[in-house]
């Protein structure tokens, strides 16, 4: 490079530098003011009202995306002048297919809904003892999903709910993908009676019926007088029920078995490119090797996987809770939900009881896996599932 | 190449007994996580102590653990997996076989369904690419697969027997008539929603499975050629696309397997089925653990069988498929 040339480049990068520094400057000032209205002006103790709450929840919305869009369109002219940038490569590609936009669509939605639950409910979270005279009514302004036997409002169950699946998907899911990339680059790394070890935990795991091995896990757990009393104290801490926390952490053991098998294959083929084995023979130790370039090229798959992982670890979690193996009496996860209204199926009058819980999943479950199906088609359209 | 084969076959059944061992094990580890002594729990607080002792003794938990790992495996071999603790102290044996004929019709029929369904819709979306038919082939699987079944389960019942009032909200037909020759097929009334329940999961991702495959088959070089050649469309697709699709699909319908053995504890819970699953439920809500161990190593054994019989099945459809 000439020193003209280097002289420019310089202050290029200098100038770039600067220009992020402000775009982050101005992220900051946004977002603390958004954070700064939504506590003083959208919450249930200024606007009582459950309609003109729901208003303002839109507007502060509306904010959040138009302060992101300019910041992030800021950020693209910035440093990526022409057509290289790549996170529009890659939005463009995503958003061609409908459905998985829809999908991201109504993970996003949900989202929001799980963050603003509080605001977006008609009534508290915590039980009421005078809720117990409007028992069982019918659809209205006042309950727009009509209300459960124990008087609670299901609109306001449902949307609590989304909390607890939102959660309990994505919690379970960081926990399990972090062990199956970790296994499967051991096992695909050293090879040998490592991967064979591995692999034969993965084939054992993978010969149980999945809910099988999930039901006689919690069965087990729940059983042990001592584990019990554990599982109580970090039920504490995480915010759940006992037996939401012990089915989070049976389902976060064993839900990793497809990354496993992912990473694994992923990293037998990296290890032998041309640049791995040249940074090997540079005398790069095992750990650089490792976390500089194995696991970097083994994520896009295992964000894939991942998100189609939070769609079934909310169904499953549903199914456990329907069982009466999940969530506690009184927890408004959408699978106990179902379960309590499992007395109404033959009344038509309380359909939306055993409607709008199972709606939900659905809508949640199909946001995810669409939307991983779209990441899939948009990354790496060849990759199998 | 026969000794070839059969070499394969010899590996791959070891690799399936180890496996089960690792599964015996795990099971066996788990249940002794449930303490609460079932016997007492089976025979009330106030047992005499005596009798107590002399029942530990009639379902051998008073020997040391390792002895009873052993005992049940080698019993287990024989046909006797221990007495239920619930069940007026029935071999698990007889009571798995009791309710079997159920699930398996079930499962069968479930089968059936999505295969009957599956092909079709797959076939379809593919050879109609990108047009309204693909879509709504495409939003049916997903929808499919995102449905919680126990959901579309009650949302059947409410819609065919609480409103339209065609069939009854619990088929009550016993084992016999099931697997007898009329009823094998009469009873599909009143099973119908259950295995719709069943199979509707299975069908929406065999169908996209099959609709990728089939995409991906259509760009290989000798599709092109055969339709160079001046082979029908119909041909290309049904005679040469399919068949080199079906390939992966026969392993996605074996690995149904697992999904079908989760989908029959949900579908027989939510339409009162006395089968498999709600065996299996209820033993481990009531900690039978004969019970749970009997069934889930069952379950295992059915999974790893198939597993072992699919590998088999596509090492002769595929003549590709390199033995290792």
């Amino acid at each position: 490079m000439l020193p003209e040339e280097e002289r420019m480049y310089e202050l290029e990068k200098r100038k770039r530098r600067r220009a992020n520094l402000k775009i982050s400057l101005h992220f900051a000032v946004g977002a603390a003011l958004l954070v700064l209205l939504k506590i003083f002006l959208v919450n249930r103790e200024t606007i009582p009202q459950w309609g003109p709450r729901l208003l303002a929840l839109g507007g502060y919305l509306a904010l959040w995306y138009l302060l992101s869009e300019f910041l992030y369109r800021e950020w693209a002219r910035t440093n990526y002048p022409d057509k290289l940038n790549p996170v529009k490569r890659f939005v463009d590609r995503f958003y061609k297919n409908k459905l998985a936009t829809f999908g991201l669509f109504l993970v996003l939605t949900i989202a929001m809904i799980a963050i603003f639950a509080d605001d977006i409910a008609i009534y508290p979270y915590e039980y009421d003892a005078a809720w117990q005279e409007f028992s069982e009514l019918p659809p209205a302004i006042e309950h727009p999903f009509g209300t459960l036997a124990s008087g609670e409002d299901l609109f306001s169950r449902v949307v609590y709910g989304a909390r607890i699946s939102l959660y309990l998907g994505v919690g379970v899911t960081l926990i399990s993908s972090l062990i199956g990339l970790l296994m499967g680059v051991t096992a695909g790394y050293y090879g040998k009676t490592v991967d064979r070890s591995l692999h034969y935990i993965n084939d054992v795991v993978m010969a149980f019926p999945f809910l099988v091995l999930v039901l006689v896990l919690v069965g087990a757990l729940r059983a042990n007088e001592s584990l019990n009393n554990a599982f109580a104290l970090i039920a504490v801490v995480m915010g759940l029920d006992v037996r939401l926390t012990v089915a989070f952490f049976v389902l976060a053991l064993v839900n990793w078995t497809a990354l496993f098998r992912v990473v694994r294959s992923k990293v037998l083929s990296l290890r032998e490119l041309g640049y791995v084995e040249a940074a090997r023979s540079c005398g790069a130790k095992p750990r650089t090797l490792i976390f500089r370039h194995l696991i970097p090229n083994s994520i896009p798959p295992v964000i894939i996987i991942a998100t189609l992982a939070v769609g079934s670890v909310i169904l499953t979690e549903a199914g456990l809770s329907y069982l009466g193996m999940g969530a506690e009496l009184g927890t408004p996860s959408w699978g106990r939900l179902l379960s309590d209204a499992e007395g109404y199926v033959s009344q038509i009058r309380y359909f939306p009881l055993v409607f709008f819980p199972g709606l939900a999943i659905l809508l949640t479950v199909f946001g995810f896996t669409t939307m991983g199906d779209g990441l899939r088609d948009a990354i790496d359209p060849r990759m199998k599932t | 190449m026969a000794h070839n084969t059969l070499n394969y076959v010899i590996k791959k059944l070891l690799i399936a007994v180890v496996v089960l061992i690792g599964v015996y094990t795990i099971v066996f580890l788990l249940c002794f996580m449930m303490p609460g002594d079932p016997v007492r729990a089976s025979m009330g607080l106030r047992a005499d102590p005596e009798a107590i002792r002399l029942q530990r003794q009639l379902f051998g938990l008073d020997q040391p653990r390792y002895v009873q790992y052993f005992d049940y495996i080698s019993n287990f071999v024989r046909g006797d997996w221990g007495l239920s603790f619930k069940y007026e102290q029935q071999p698990v044996f007889d009571l798995i076989m009791q309710r079997l004929p159920k699930t398996a019709y079930l499962g069968l029929w479930a089968i059936i369904f999505c295969v009957a369904t599956a092909i079709p819709l797959g076939i379809a979306a593919s050879y109609k690419q990108n047009t309204a038919v693909d879509g709504t082939a495409v939003f049916i699987s997903q929808i499919g697969v995102s449905i919680p079944n126990f959901w579309l389960g009650i949302m059947l019942i409410v819609i065919f027997a609480v409103v339209l009032g065609w069939v009854s909200p619990v088929p009550e037909v016993t084992g016999e008539t099931l697997w007898s020759f009329p009823g094998f097929f009469t009873s599909l009334k009143p099973y119908a929603l259950a295995i719709v329940t069943l199979g509707t999961g299975m069908m929406a991702s065999v169908t996209k499975m099959l609709r990728e495959e089939m995409l991906e088959v259509s760009r290989q070089d000798y599709i092109t050629l055969l339709r160079a050649k001046g082979l029908s469309e119909r041909s290309v697709q049904l005679k040469h696309a399919l068949r080199n699709a079906m390939i992966p699909v026969v392993t996605i319908i074996g690995l149904q397997l697992l999904i079908l053995v989760s989908g029959a504890v949900l579908t027989e819970t939510v339409f009162g089925i006395n089968g498999l699953g709600r065996l299996y439920i209820d033993a481990v809500i009531q900690r039978d653990w004969f019970v749970i161990m009997g069934t889930t190593i069952l379950f295992a054994m059915a999974v790893v069988i198939v597993n072992l019989v699919v590998d088999l099945v596509y090492m002769l459809i595929d003549p590709r498929v390199k033995l290792r």
